[in-house]
């Protein structure tokens, strides 16, 4: 007891007060405890403060200057009060690991030895596990598609610099002054009413779908679109078909679900519904019949039927990914899936990242109505919902005409890039790679000539940061040819022709024949 | 098929009376080719072409018929095929489409199907599913009864014209003006980067900011490598949950509890096991059958419906349970900032010497809901983990947005608005606490806590429970009876109010209106 009393009474000793400064005496009085307390060698727990009383006798100053200082040293959690025993130092303080300290790494036991972190590895989940998804640290820095500054080429990226910003902007603070505070509350968790019933004209209008502002449900983009359907429909071990090669984040997501995914061929009208008898029933069957991902075909009228006829009789949902349907170059669109079926077993569900911009994180589902409430529910749970102003704004992007004349430009800019693309390639690639261009889509599958020729392409398209992705990065099961996916949207023609002849001449000089 | 071998005339004949129709104006602005797609376009939309046998004459045919050229009829032809009108079939010519776009477009647009259609076996104008289908388990397990239109109130219920809801914050107080200023610099800095895929662990400088922000105010101990940034508190139990939970995996949770939290945990496949609440928080006592919790979910500032807040001895006794077994504590701290009388404790977190604790905050309460942001800090082990979940789940957040919030916190503005939040909202309660007292006093006991944004009034006389509840929702002056935040718990009845969004004047309003309604039904 004396001990305790007497260490804290010499440590206030030390304290100073300069009644010239600026700063005010309370506040000297609160930062020079607190550098004494910081010192660390109060943090016993034991070490008992003077009271108010005695600590502004000794220093010749007011008690509610001490008081003032006292209280804010215990807001802060350097001081503790214990009621009729007064006032005592923290502990643990909380200066012993911030400061100096502050985002040092790995814990900091109160001896001031780091404890392994690796005491207890933490067990993670089974699914979490199973999501195919090799990344660690600051790879996971660089977005979905890894494609850091400076690198081309690489397949799945819109022209965002092309986006109109501005506009968007515009309207943004137009909805904010006419809705006002509004937009800043907890909003719908099925989306906002002007969004979805624009939404739903657009795709009444454009893609042939068919669907009330009911079934439309806005959702943080593609994955959020089907990883609610696969929580709605499947328990954890049932089986989701996906194509393969198919879009590598619908295998990670139907995982995180905790779905079997089982890979289904593609030919050239689409996914194979063939199934061994000793195969299980699919719950959900995920296609992207505009245009493949990343083969790029486009699913014949026949195999839709087929596909609709197989989802009906084994009552079954097809999941339809529409992400690119808008960029479509040559041939007659066919209406969507949605359209089509008349016995609500498709869940159509399309995207803004490609459309505007990939960061805006806004996309939709459309869904048989039965679905909708369990779709909503799950995503009031997951995480309530999306921006209501970035909604709102989007809403009135599309009602006023930005919408559609944003994407009659982009299919001008991307059809202009996509034939210098392929007039370049084949000019300076054509003799080691067959460019198969598809109807639609900003991605092209180019196969090897010479398949040995892989590993050295590899190697050399990464060094030069000419980033196309190996076809093998989309498959499951399937060992197709090897090929590369490039992407030709992101880049202007005169970088896109950069692009390829830096990578072939690179190819040339490397010695590939 | 057999239909159109049979009757191969009549279809032609169909199509070429149906373009005698067609009118062209040379004198118009309109473009020829314009007049022709739309009036052919009308004459497919009447629907007597629809049964998709019905052939159109040749390009040529049809521009010598009219007299223009074929480039126009091409033209016309070609957005009625990009628009579905038509289709092609390889040397037999063009055909109407079948289904036309129109025949469940325009007139029936957003019509819905009727039982009695459905019945007539009519073709829908849109898809029903017909025979019934399972909803997985997870989904059904999660208890939320709410349909259609429920949902859009948010995840509150509160709609326009409710008071005294609990969990709302003062959202017309939120500086939207600075904010929307930040915005437009962020942007005129940053451009197209922002428009751009993201890092799915979140912004670089906002992990940084909140960092600093929670090592100095909450006494947190984190590097901003363990920060990731997610849509919010439910976000960030959900990835944390899918994380460490194996699908029928124990998690315990306080009961009465945020009811979200419940839901999140249920649809993430967790064993809920609601867990009592004493006056020093959480009872971490376990019977020997019970199984051993993964995560442990808490609110430890202020619990969340009661207010308490959970002592020093608690929060270590439940760290030592936590290492002891290997399970996680999940730290919910929702509206720490809100604290109004007693000394703060440092969070959970900042005492966790084995790396047990995740920490989560969100800026629904400090900043606005709709904002979607929150964060995770993490042990450093599990946060390569909660960062892959989320790039599956939805990538990321805003970048706009988070970098937004990152200069609303390096340039001082969070701080100050948390302090000038403060000053109102401990004016709000101190007022509210007043007022009740004066006017229902004699009817509830209003159990103050040192935080946050609600406060428990439990009924005097129990019996009162049926008809306040009704009145409230009546005089749409809605608190939350606190039995709906109870699991097991057998509670006295009470109600949870909100006071932080309503001005003194319009809680003065609500109470009295509260009051006079509760004293004409003579209760």
């Amino acid at each position: 007891m004396k001990k305790r009393r007497r260490r804290s009474i010499i440590a206030f000793e030390l304290i100073r007060l300069d009644r010239t400064a600026a700063e005010p005496l309370h506040e000297q009085l609160y930062r020079q405890i607190r550098d004494e307390l910081k010192t660390g060698t109060f943090t016993d727990g034991g070490s008992r403060l003077p009271s108010s009383r005695t600590l502004a006798v000794d220093l010749g100053i007011s008690r509610l200057t001490v008081s003032l200082a006292f209280s804010k040293l215990h807001a802060e959690g350097y001081l503790r009060s214990k009621a009729r025993s007064g006032t005592f130092v923290a502990n643990p303080l909380p200066e012993i690991f911030l400061t100096a300290d502050k985002f040092a790494r790995g814990r900091i036991r109160r001896d001031g030895s780091k404890a392994d972190p690796l005491a207890h590895p933490p067990r993670v989940s089974e699914r979490v596990r199973a999501i195919p998804d090799p990344r660690a640290g600051t790879q996971f820095d660089l977005g979905a598609l890894g494609a850091g500054a400076g690198n081309s080429l690489v397949p799945g990226l819109p022209a965002v610099d092309e986006f109109p910003i501005d506009i968007w902007e515009r309207l943004r603070s137009r909805v904010l002054a006419q809705k006002g505070t509004h937009l800043l509350r907890h909003a719908s968790s099925r989306g906002d009413a002007d969004l979805r019933e624009a939404i739903a004209t657009y795709l009444s209008d454009f893609r042939g779908a068919r669907c009330h502002p009911d079934q439309v449900l806005i959702v943080g983009g593609m994955q959020q679109a089907m990883l609610i359907s696969a929580m709605a429909l499947l328990d954890p071990g049932e089986p989701v078909w996906m194509e393969d090669p198919g879009f590598h984040q619908a295998r990670r997501v139907f995982a995180l679900a905790g779905a079997k995914v089982v890979p289904k061929p593609l030919d050239d009208e689409g996914i194979v519904i063939a199934r061994s008898s000793r195969e299980q029933q699919p719950k959900l069957i995920h296609v992207t019949p505009s245009h493949q991902y990343p083969l790029g075909m486009t699913m014949t009228f026949e195999r839709r039927t087929a596909l609709l006829g197989f989802a009906r009789a084994h009552d079954a949902f097809v999941f339809e990914d529409d992400f690119y349907a808008e960029f479509r170059f040559t041939g007659p669109p066919l209406p969507c899936l949605q359209g089509i079926d008349d016995f609500g077993r498709v869940i159509y569900a399309g995207t803004m990242s490609k459309i505007l911009y990939p960061s805006l994180r806004l996309g939709y589902v459309v869904a048989p109505e039965a679905l909708i409430d369990p779709l909503v529910k799950i995503r009031s749970t997951m995480d309530q919902h999306s921006s209501a102003i970035d909604q709102a704004t989007l809403a009135r992007f599309i009602t006023e005409g930005f919408f559609l004349s944003h994407l009659k430009r982009m299919r001008r800019i991307y059809a202009e890039r996509r034939e210098v693309f392929i007039k370049h390639f084949d000019e300076l690639l054509g003799d080691r790679f067959t460019l198969q261009v598809p109807e639609g889509g900003l991605n092209m599958v180019a196969w090897l000539k010479r398949e040995k020729e892989f590993p050295a392409i590899s190697r050399i398209a990464l060094q030069i940061g000419v980033k196309p992705s190996p076809l093998s990065f989309y498959c499951i099961r399937a060992t197709p040819r090897p090929a590369f996916v490039f992407g030709f949207a992101g880049w202007t023609p005169a970088q896109i022709r950069e692009s390829l002849v830096k990578l072939a001449s690179s190819l040339r000089r490397a010695g590939i024949p | 098929m057999s239909n159109k071998k049979s009757f191969p005339k009549k279809r032609r004949r169909r199509s070429i009376i149906a373009f005698e129709m067609i009118r062209l104006d040379r004198t118009s602005t309109e473009p020829l080719h314009q007049q022709l797609y739309r009036q052919i376009r009308d004459e497919l939309k009447s629907g007597s072409f629809s049964d998709g046998a019905s052939r159109l004459p040749s390009s040529r045919a049809l521009a010598t018929d009219l007299g223009i050229s074929r480039l126009t009829v091409n033209l016309a032809f070609s957005k009625l095929h990009a628009e579905g009108y038509l289709r092609s079939k390889a040397k037999s010519g063009t055909f109407v489409a079948d289904p036309l776009p129109e025949s469940f477009l325009s007139a029936d647009k957003f019509t819905r199907p009727t039982t009695e259609r459905v019945r007539r076996g009519e073709r829908e104008a849109y898809p029903v599913t017909e025979s019934a289908f399972r909803i997985s388990e997870r989904v059904r397990a999660v208890p939320d009864r709410r349909v259609g239109k429920q949902f859009d109130l948010g995840a509150t219920g509160a709609g326009a014209g409710v008071s005294l809801v609990p969990s709302i914050p003062a959202v017309d107080e939120f500086p939207i003006g600075a904010w929307e200023r930040l915005r437009a610099q962020v942007l005129a800095k940053k451009g197209t980067h922002l428009l751009r895929y993201a890092s799915n662990r979140g912004d670089a400088d906002l992990r940084k900011a909140l960092a600093t922000y929670l090592c100095d105010f909450r006494a947190a101990r984190c590097h901003p490598e363990q920060i990731v940034i997610v849509g919010g508190m439910q976000q960030a139990m959900f990835i944390s949950a899918l994380a460490l939970l194996n699908p029928g995996d124990p998690a315990w949770i306080e009961d009465p509890c945020y009811q979200q939290a419940q839901r999140v945990l249920t649809l993430a496949g967790a064993r809920i096991v609601p867990k009592p609440l004493d006056d020093q928080g959480i009872v971490i006592a376990r019977s020997p059958r019970e199984p051993l919790p993964k995560l442990i979910y808490i609110t430890p500032s202020h619990e969340f419906p009661l207010g308490v807040t959970m002592s020093f001895q608690r929060r270590t006794a439940l760290l030592d349970f936590a290492r002891t077994h290997n399970a996680f504590v999940f730290e919910d701290d929702y509206d720490a900032e809100f604290r109004f009388t007693g000394p703060p404790l440092p969070s959970v977190q900042g005492i966790d010497h084995s790396g047990r604790v995740i920490y989560a905050g969100t800026m629904s309460k400090i900043l606005c809901p709709s904002l979607r942001l929150g964060y995770i800090v993490a042990p450093e082990p599990l946060v390569d983990s909660l960062i892959k979940i989320r790039s599956a789940m939805d990538q990321h957040s805003s970048p706009i947005d988070q970098a937004t919030l990152a200069r609303f916190i390096t340039e001082g503005f969070f701080l100050s608005h948390i302090k000038r939040m403060r000053k109102i909202y401990s004016e709000r309660r101190d007022f509210f606490i007043d007022e009740f007292n004066k006017l229902l006093g004699d009817r509830f006991t209003l159990h103050v806590p040192e935080a946050g944004l609600n406060i428990v009034a439990s009924l005097k006389r129990e019996g009162d429970f049926d008809a306040v509840r009704r009145i409230t929702v009546e005089t749409a002056v809605r608190p939350s009876p606190l039995s709906v935040f109870c699991i097991q718990a057998r509670l006295r009845p009470s109600f949870v109010f909100g006071f932080a969004a309503w001005t003194t004047a319009q809680i003065r309003e609500s109470l009295v209106k509260l009051a006079s309604a509760l004293r004409r039904e003579g209760i």
